[in-house]
């Protein structure tokens, strides 16, 4: 009765249309049409509503996991009040009114180093990801709370992966772009502690790919190839405290296209895959383990449902953001 | 000049036929010295002219008779001269000589050496030969005892200059080459091109029938001959005899009249021969007998002919006598026609039976009009009488008609090298009302768009062929477009419609970036993944994914056999394979224009065939349908005399291959495993979906995998119901594939609907279908196969009955989003007037587009001059550094640590500062000062030209335009953060480059053009 109460002063409150078949919503969602964000409540009488009003661009619109609230991207305002790249927008279900929280915000006299936004999404139902753009070699991260809009945490590199708690981050280090090959070193950086690469090495690692984090992201594993020795692939292990282990692989496969993933079977044992090659490392093993074909299948674990993994989402999710089956509960 | 005497560098006993005569002069003096005081020193360039056969490695020492010129250097060298022919030295030779006396030519004696030329022939078989075995003794001759020879893999015997070997050959067309190695290392090839034809003709006695009692001592015998040829069967491609006497032939049909009789029993054989050598032979009895019984008797009528669809002369008449000889009167004749389509008439009723009474005298008769079949004898009627012994039989021949329509045949929708000849003839076909095949009518290519040419005119032609089949080979225009050449082919007086035949042009590329891909695809547009490609005679093979596609690179430019392979397919059920023959353009992504359908084989329905089992294959699906296969008759691919046979069902458009002859069957099949062979013929049956009316003949074609081409098997006939088309006696499925039947569509314009499909601009494309208006044309647009994330959209709502039919592409991710954009397929679909259809595509790339700066000192500076701060991941760094490790001078410790993030950026004064080593923060970093700033290619960027994007989709080097972004971007950058169809655009130095920047995804275009990033064309 309450959630029929306000939804009807919602309605009441904002302009109302037909759900525009053409637009290809296959179930309640949130998009923008015309730089402001509609919502497509589909049913016996599907209407549209209009949640903003505001006239500023926006991107991304993202519902919660429970469906409750929706976010999106806004981009700068005319007047650049507040020395923002953007604006992450927060609309909650039964409210009228926009929460404007500014992202890779800086002082007047301060030097911003982001040019854009490049990614964004909820952590949980209450920290939002949102990653800014610097050069092709680097991004930024920012977290910010749905509720006030505070920024939680703020770290420069590249992947990003969050926990579902949002309590930690791993990524790969800051790399600058604009020099030689020689300069760059390439590093792994948890909760913003390098544990892998950079100035830990006496050798710089030229390619580090594949970063997967364990469901507790108590451990982490990438693989990684040095610029001396581009004969070798290595697939290293780290917790918080540093590197574990490693493991070199016979293979001269092109690292970016590997895969790397926590197994299923737990016991810190990790599958990685390079071309038409497997191997299980890790665990108890004390050397890289080949598989076959039918123990990579079962040995697979999905990773982390919670994890994002950057810019590999369904595109429908960028344009048209669908609600949430369990909101209906929440309602 | 001195003619002088060769020396061959040959073994010794080695012989040469004609020895090549040398002639060396012409000398220029290329400098000249003064050595004394009469003396000069002249550096000299000769030519050689070879008077004889062609010689290698020509070289001459020269020697001086005259004590006024002095040989200081005496060789030369003039490489290989061909026969006939004169070259210039590639070195000099230099001599002394007093200039108190005339240089005199004469004095220098040329000694001249050479390795012969190495040349081989074949001497058998002749270019064309036809073979009816696969070992072939192949026997050739070399100008020079060769060291080795290699015909087609096999080690020739060597004898002197000849050399042999027995080869085994394919059926179908054969190359035969021999490639052959001198002592000296020389190679020289030789190739013919020959045809193993093991398929035997098969002939057929239809006229008289097996076990007639014939009552006059001389008989017309007419029938059948048939083989698989891509045309008919005349004399050109069947012999036959009867019993020892020449027929005529043609188009598939023989008849031989007055064949003499002996009172009793009679044996009429009837005996063909194709121009392989197969032979066939077919004999039937007939009676001929004078003892007294009531008979009916041909009077007159037989033998005749007319062109066809035309009422014969003459009546035809039989007599009815009772066993004495005395007329019948008032006898029921029944008159039928027998083979093909005529009628015949009694005056008052039209029909292809009537009953006739006899007359006072016994005499019965009806008039004639032919069938719209042509051939020999092949118009028969017959006459009987209930009670009456034999049968009365007419045969008449007809001839061809005017011509009446002309059809495509073959050579549509080609993909060629802009400037170069197609890579196949174009061919039509000239028909007459009955669809017989018209020769010497003269048909005219013209070339209407495009700018391509004939042999270097704008028309040319050209006679039609004893088979109706006119060709003729177009050039491409000078442009490449898709669909973009169209050629018009005619014939004078043609009341239908001309022949419209399209062709397109394409750049040829980087040979190492040749690619064949495809999609396979089942009956009802599903996916097969897991077929196994691969082209013929390369080692590499590769499975379609789960959307069907594959592709095969590197590929070889030129012509390709692709093979497909149902064999791996992971959906259930067994599947077949198929072939296609392509010619590869070199740099392009070649297909085959079309998906390729794949299916599984209905084993359901399937029959098991060995010595003693055969059956008949029935389809639920297709009532009527009906394969009767005689034990012990099939040869599986395998070599093996037992298997399932089966059939299927395949949908009209979706065909693997389009068949020749202008045919769109509505009833096609594929008769499984592919290329098992059937000895004899296995009769079919289909629904005569093509509504052709009863009694009328028809060609049969099967898709012959060894010739790569539908090939016409035989003529069948439309049951007298009109419910089927049945093979004809002796016709029938020769070898296993696709099979069809049915006359050249009328029922809808010979102008083929065709759609072409351009991109206007990034975002805008345009569709024009011909034929166009008036009338509503529709276009559907869609799109497929869309990899990434953000890839072009088509709107959802457009005007599908404009033309040209134009949309405007979009994304999802267009307003303002930062996502990867996507590659898609926007495919249209035209369906004109007349209901027909036809397709086009066109590959077009989304971009998600950011954009990155190199950070300027001024940035960092406050209103007051001071330094500001930069807070990054929680450090903030103010103030300032003076003479950083590596640098003189004082920056802004933020400047220095956006320095150390970025790799470079430009001081107050100007500088170009680098970050070389020591980690983020400035304090303990080392710095270096630059000439320019370079990306990670390490290549200098240029503001609003440089580009950074994921080298797997745009390659190094490649030049991108993005809408609303700019054109001629270069990709000379990259990063981690770019990929997939991302793209970051250098827009210069400072925030102020980047001020009111939104990242957007927009369309873009690449040049050149790859698959994954393809230009304004595919």
């Amino acid at each position: 009765m309450r959630t029929l109460l306000v939804l009807s002063l919602t309605l009441s409150m904002l302009g109302v249309e037909s759900c525009n078949s053409a637009n290809a919503i296959s179930s309640e969602g949130v998009l923008i049409r015309n730089s402001e964000l509609w919502w497509c409540v589909l049913g016996p009488s599907p209407v549209e509503l209009q949640l903003t009003f505001d006239g500023l661009p926006k991107s991304l619109p993202k519902w919660d996991e429970r469906g409750l609230r929706a976010a999106y991207i806004a981009t700068r305002l005319p007047l650049d009040s507040d020395c923002s790249v953007a604006y992450c927008g927060v609309w909650r279900y039964g409210q009228t009114n926009i929460s404007l929280y500014p992202v890779f915000s800086v002082g007047s006299n301060e030097v911003q180093y982001v040019t854009s936004i490049a990614d964004f999404w909820w952590v949980n139902n209450s920290v939002i990801a949102v990653v800014g753009h610097i050069h092709p070699s680097a991004s930024a991260l920012e977290l910010l709370s749905a509720d006030d809009g505070r920024i939680l945490l703020s770290q420069v590199g590249l992947g990003f992966l969050i926990s579902p708690d949002a309590r930690h981050v791993v990524h790969f280090g800051e790399v600058p772009h604009f020099v030689s090959a020689e300069s760059k070193r390439g590093s792994v950086v948890v909760d913003g502690k390098t544990v892998f690469g950079g100035e830990l090495e006496p050798i710089a690692y030229e390619m580090i790919s594949n970063l997967a984090a364990s469901v507790t992201f108590s451990e982490v594993a990438f693989l990684a190839r040095a610029r001396e020795d581009p004969q070798h692939v290595e697939v290293v292990i780290a917790d918080l405290s540093g590197v574990k282990n490693r493991f070199a692989l016979p293979t001269l496969g092109e690292v970016r296209s590997g895969k790397v993933v926590f197994s299923g079977e737990g016991g810190g044992l990790i599958v990685v895959e390079l071309g038409a090659e497997a191997w299980s490392v890790g665990g108890n093993l004390l050397t890289p383990k080949r598989l076959s074909r039918p123990s990579i299948e079962r040995s697979r674990q999905v990773a982390p449902e919670r994890v994002h993994r950057g810019l590999e989402e369904n595109a429908q999710t960028s344009a048209v953001a669908l609600r949430p089956k369990r909101a209906e509960a929440a309602e | 000049m001195v003619v002088l005497l060769a020396v061959c560098c040959l073994p010794a006993g080695s012989a040469v036929a004609q020895a090549p005569a040398f002639t060396v002069g012409n000398y220029h003096v290329e400098s000249s010295t003064r050595v004394g005081r009469t003396e000069f020193e002249y550096t000299i360039r000769a030519e050689v002219e070879n008077g004889g056969p062609a010689a290698r490695v020509v070289a001459a020492t020269v020697l001086s008779s005259s004590p006024n010129t002095i040989i200081l250097d005496n060789s030369l060298s003039f490489g290989d001269v061909p026969a006939n022919a004169r070259r210039t030295s590639s070195d000099t030779f230099r001599i002394r000589q007093n200039r108190l006396e005339a240089f005199d030519p004469s004095a220098l004696q040329w000694n001249i050496t050479f390795l012969p030329d190495f040349a081989i022939s074949m001497v058998e078989p002749a270019p064309g030969a036809l073979f009816n075995r696969f070992a072939v003794r192949v026997r050739g001759t070399a100008n020079n005892p060769p060291s080795s020879v290699v015909i087609n893999g096999a080690i020739a015997a060597l004898e002197g200059n000849e050399f042999s070997a027995t080869v085994t050959l394919r059926e179908g067309n054969n190359p035969v080459t021999a490639v052959a190695t001198d002592g000296q290392g020389a190679v020289a090839t030789a190739s013919v091109q020959v045809t193993v034809d093991t398929t035997p003709p098969r002939v057929t006695i239809d006229s008289p029938r097996d076990g007639a009692v014939l009552s006059e001592p001389r008989v017309t015998v007419a029938g059948l001959v048939n083989d698989i040829v891509v045309g008919t069967v005349g004399p050109e491609q069947a012999q036959v005899q009867v019993n020892g006497r020449p027929a005529q032939v043609a188009n598939r049909t023989f008849v031989v009249m007055d064949v003499p009789l002996s009172e009793g029993l009679n044996t009429i054989t009837a005996f063909a021969r194709d121009p392989a050598g197969n032979t066939d032979t077919r004999s039937i009895n007939v009676t001929y007998s004078t003892a007294a019984a009531a008979r009916i008797r041909v009077v007159s009528g037989d033998g005749q002919s007319g062109p066809i669809g035309e009422w014969l002369p003459q009546p035809l008449v039989v007599q009815a006598t009772d066993v004495d000889g005395n007329p019948c009167v008032d006898k029921k004749v029944i008159f039928k026609v027998i083979q093909n389509d005529g009628v015949i008439t009694d005056g008052a009723t039209t029909a292809q039976a009537l009953i006739v009474r006899t007359d006072v005298n016994g005499f019965a008769e009806v008039s004639f009009r032919l069938g719209t079949r042509a051939g020999m004898g092949n118009n028969q009627v017959s006459a009987k009488i209930v009670g009456f012994e034999g049968e009365a039989m007419f045969c008449a021949s007809s001839t061809v008609s005017t011509p009446a329509l002309l059809v495509l045949d073959a050579g549509n929708n080609q993909v060629g090298v802009v400037g170069q000849p197609l890579p196949r003839l174009l061919g039509v076909i000239v028909v007459d009302a009955g669809n017989n095949r018209l020769p010497d009518i003269p048909i005219t290519f013209s070339v209407k768009e495009g700018g391509g040419s004939f042999y270097g005119e704008s028309s040319v032609t050209v006679n039609s062929d004893s088979n109706g089949r006119a060709t003729a080979l177009l050039t491409l225009g000078a442009f490449p477009g898709n669909d973009n050449n169209e050629v018009e082919a005619n014939f004078p007086g043609n009341i239908g419609f001309p022949v419209i035949v399209v062709a397109s042009g394409q750049i040829p590329g980087d040979p190492a970036e040749t690619s064949v891909s495809g999609v396979v695809l089942d009956n009802s547009d599903v996916p097969v993944p897991g077929a196994l490609c691969r082209l013929v005679g390369q080692p590499d093979a590769v499975l379609s994914d789960e959307n069907g596609y594959f592709q095969i690179k590197p590929a070889p430019v030129g012509a390709v056999r692709l093979v497909v392979d149902g064999a791996t397919v992971t959906r259930p059920g067994a599947w077949v394979w198929l072939q296609f023959d392509l010619v590869n353009i070199a740099g392009q992504d070649n297909t085959i224009g079309r998906p390729i359908r794949l299916m599984p084989m209905d084993l359901d329905h399937a029959v098991f065939v060995d010595d003693t089992h055969g059956g008949t294959i029935t389809l639920p699906e297709a009532p009527g349908f009906s394969l009767t296969i005689a034990p012990n008759s099939v040869s599986f691919p395998d070599g093996s005399r037992s298997g399932f046979v089966s059939a299927t069902i395949v949908h009209p458009d979706k065909m693997p291959d389009p068949p020749e002859f202008g045919q769109q069957p509505r009833f096609l099949i594929t008769i499984q495993p592919a290329n098992a062979l059937f000895d004899p013929p296995a009769p079919m049956c289909m629904p005569n979906l093509d509504g052709l009316p009863p009694g009328q003949k028809t060609e049969m074609y099967s898709y012959d995998h060894d010739l790569g081409a539908f090939v016409a098997i035989g003529t069948g006939t439309v049951s007298e119901d009109g419910a089927l088309i049945c093979t004809d006696p002796g016709v029938g499925i020769v070898k296993a594939g696709w099979h069809c039947g049915g006359d050249p569509t009328v029922s809808t314009p010979v102008t083929p609907v065709a759609v072409h499909v351009s991109r206007t601009s990034l975002a805008t494309l345009s569709a024009r279908g011909s034929p166009g208006p008036p009338g509503v044309p529709a276009y559907e647009w869609t799109t497929e196969q869309t990899l990434g994330t953000h890839f072009p959209q088509i709107p959802a709502a457009y005007n599908s009955q404009a033309d040209p039919n134009m949309i405007q592409l979009g994304t999802l991710g267009a307003s303002g989003a930062p996502a990867p954009g996507g590659l898609a397929r926007v495919k249209v679909s035209y369906k004109c007037q007349n209901g027909q259809t036809a397709q086009d595509r066109l590959d077009v790339a989304a971009f998600g587009v950011s954009a990155y700066i190199v950070p300027d000192e001024s940035d960092s500076l406050r209103a007051d001059g001071s330094c500001g701060t930069i807070t990054i991941a929680g450090v903030t760094y103010s103030g300032q550094i003076t003479d950083p490790s590596g640098i003189t001078g004082t920056f802004c410790r933020a400047f220095l640590r956006n320095v150390t993030l970025n790799g470079t950026g430009r001081a107050l004064d100007g500088r170009l500062i680098k970050y070389v080593s020591g980690g983020a923060n400035p304090d303990n970093a080392t710095f270096t000062v630059v000439p320019d700033v370079r990306g990670s290619c390490n290549t200098p960027v240029v503001a609003g030209g440089t580009v950074a994007r994921d080298p797997a989709i745009i390659p190094c080097g490649g030049i991108i335009d993005l809408q609303g972004v700019g054109a001629g971007l270069i990709a000379n950058d990259v990063g981690p953060a770019i990929q997939g169809w991302r793209i970051d655009y250098f827009a210069g130095f400072g925030r102020a480059a980047v001020a009111g920047w939104v990242n957007r995804v927009v369309m873009g275009a690449c040049n050149p053009p790859t698959a994954s990033c393809p230009g304004y064309r595919p």
